[in-house]
């Protein structure tokens, strides 16, 4: 492996040092037939990054899987709001710096016996870039003791990825109301957000899109305009076409994302529609 | 102004070349200072694999020989990696193919004009262009980015395999996997 000259993790910089992989959970133990939340929590060196579940036009997605003792359920994983970032070309990959929290909902069966001690574990690779790239895996466990009561634990941290967790566009609690138009069709899809608040609209957004294997999409613009209400709006412009032999979906699952006043990265996800809107 | 405004069109990574069909032409030295244009080619099926010895996908494939074996199946096929690093020298291509014993070139577009025009986003990065002078591939080498598959579909070898039998490509385009290409400012 290369050395790099002036790393400050260590003489030998490899895809392991570079990012700590932790298994934590928003309990102290188990209780049978709750629920709770059990994440990966990966902290980043600066200056070096990982991706999302999308990685952009390079890099590569961080795969992760849990694995639960028997009768144990869990969600799909939950991706935080993504930063973006742009290198020359130019080239748009999205991902985490610093550190994130990748996580699922897991429900516990109802016949534990409290007392029992379960084992949780979590295989994950990633790449993570700054100029260099390298690849690393991990494989973090956690124990957690069954018990009556589940006592909170690592409440800052969960906390903060409720968050960071990307708020359905279209639910009551959403921030923005987003409009569509253009279509595959004609290459050019517009979304449109209105800020429900306009004194907690962002100033700048990011556009992150997931295409698939049978999209691709370029030429993101995104840009402040008053909504057609005369609110707090902005307008996201982006090209959009289909990888010959392929057919894409119906829709662009997306995820508009910000970062709040208090530095805390948010975001809305969207599903922009492929076909023209009437 | 229109010239120029064609001139700064050209230096985006659009990849508007693999929707127009023709493949952009180049003219790049090897590591030996030797021209390598695709005029010269014409009427010859070409590779191109976009390379950087930096990253963690090439040294993995150079190891495993991936593109070396495809250039000794397919003789009468011209294959060329092309290294858009800005960093990159006649020098440092030289070194990278001794260090792996590459049986195929490497061309020096330090500047980044072939990448962009192709749309080359990541090392490995696979074209191929037709006796035509078309784009009949674009996009990542195989199915297996991070090496665990037992037996990986090598879109290249497919593409080829079709070419050479005259029929159509049935896979022409995929996403490319690797390490963003390293464009200078």
């Amino acid at each position: 492996m290369m050395v790099l000259a002036g790393a400050a993790w260590g003489a030998e910089v490899d895809g392991k040092s570079l990012v700590k992989a932790g298994l934590i959970a928003d309990v102290e133990g188990a209780r049978p037939g709750g629920t709770f939340v059990l994440g990966v929590r990966y902290e980043v060196a600066p200056g070096w990054h990982i991706y999302w579940k999308h990685s952009g036009d390079t890099g590569m997605a961080t795969g992760v899987r849990f694995q639960l003792p028997k009768g144990f359920e869990a969600s799909e994983v939950r991706w935080p709001a993504p930063r973006r970032f742009v290198s020359p070309g130019p080239l748009v990959d999205f991902g985490y710096e610093g550190s994130a929290v990748l996580s699922v909902v897991v429900k516990a069966p109802d016949d534990l016996k409290v007392g029992q001690v379960l084992e949780f574990a979590a295989e994950t690779e990633w790449l993570v870039c700054r100029e260099q790239c390298l690849p690393g895996e991990g494989r973090p466990t956690l124990r957690l003791r069954v018990v009556e009561e589940a006592r909170p634990a690592n409440a800052e941290v969960f906390e903060r990825l409720r968050e960071e967790l990307p708020v359905d566009a279209q639910a009551d609690g959403s921030p923005v109301k987003a409009s569509y138009g253009g279509s595959l069709e004609t290459g050019a899809l517009t979304v449109q957000l209105e800020w429900k608040d306009p004194a907690g609209a962002p100033g700048e957004v990011d556009f992150c899109p997931e295409p698939g294997e049978a999209l691709a999409v370029s030429g993101v613009e995104v840009e402040k305009a008053a909504s057609p209400a005369g609110g707090a709006g902005h307008i996201i412009r982006l090209k959009a076409r289909a990888l010959k032999g392929k057919s894409p979906g119906e829709v662009l699952p997306a995820v508009v994302a910000w970062t709040d006043a208090r530095g805390i990265r948010r975001g809305v996800s969207l599903r922009v529609p492929l076909a023209a809107v009437k | 102004m229109r010239f120029g405004l064609a001139f700064v069109a050209a230096l985006v990574v659009s990849g508007a070349a693999a929707l127009a069909g023709a493949a952009p032409s180049f003219s790049l030295e090897d590591q030996a200072g030797k021209q390598v244009s695709m005029a010269d080619l014409k009427g010859k099926v070409v590779v191109l694999q976009w390379w950087n010895e930096g990253c963690p996908y090439i040294v993995r494939h150079a190891e495993a020989k991936t593109v070396d074996k495809l250039a000794g199946q397919y003789k009468d096929v011209v294959f060329l990696a092309v290294n858009s690093t800005a960093s990159a020298t006649n020098q440092s291509n030289a070194k990278a193919a001794e260090r792996f014993k590459l049986s195929y070139p490497i061309l020096n577009d330090a500047k980044g004009e072939v990448g962009k025009a192709y749309g080359a986003k990541t090392t490995p990065h696979l074209f191929i262009i037709d006796k035509e002078g078309n784009i009949a591939y674009d996009g990542a080498i195989d199915d297996d980015p991070n090496g665990k598959s037992a037996k990986p579909t090598n879109y290249v070898a497919k593409a080829l395999d079709e070419l050479l039998a005259g029929k159509a490509v049935s896979t022409p385009e995929t996403k490319p996997y690797g390490c963003g290409v390293h464009y200078g400012e």
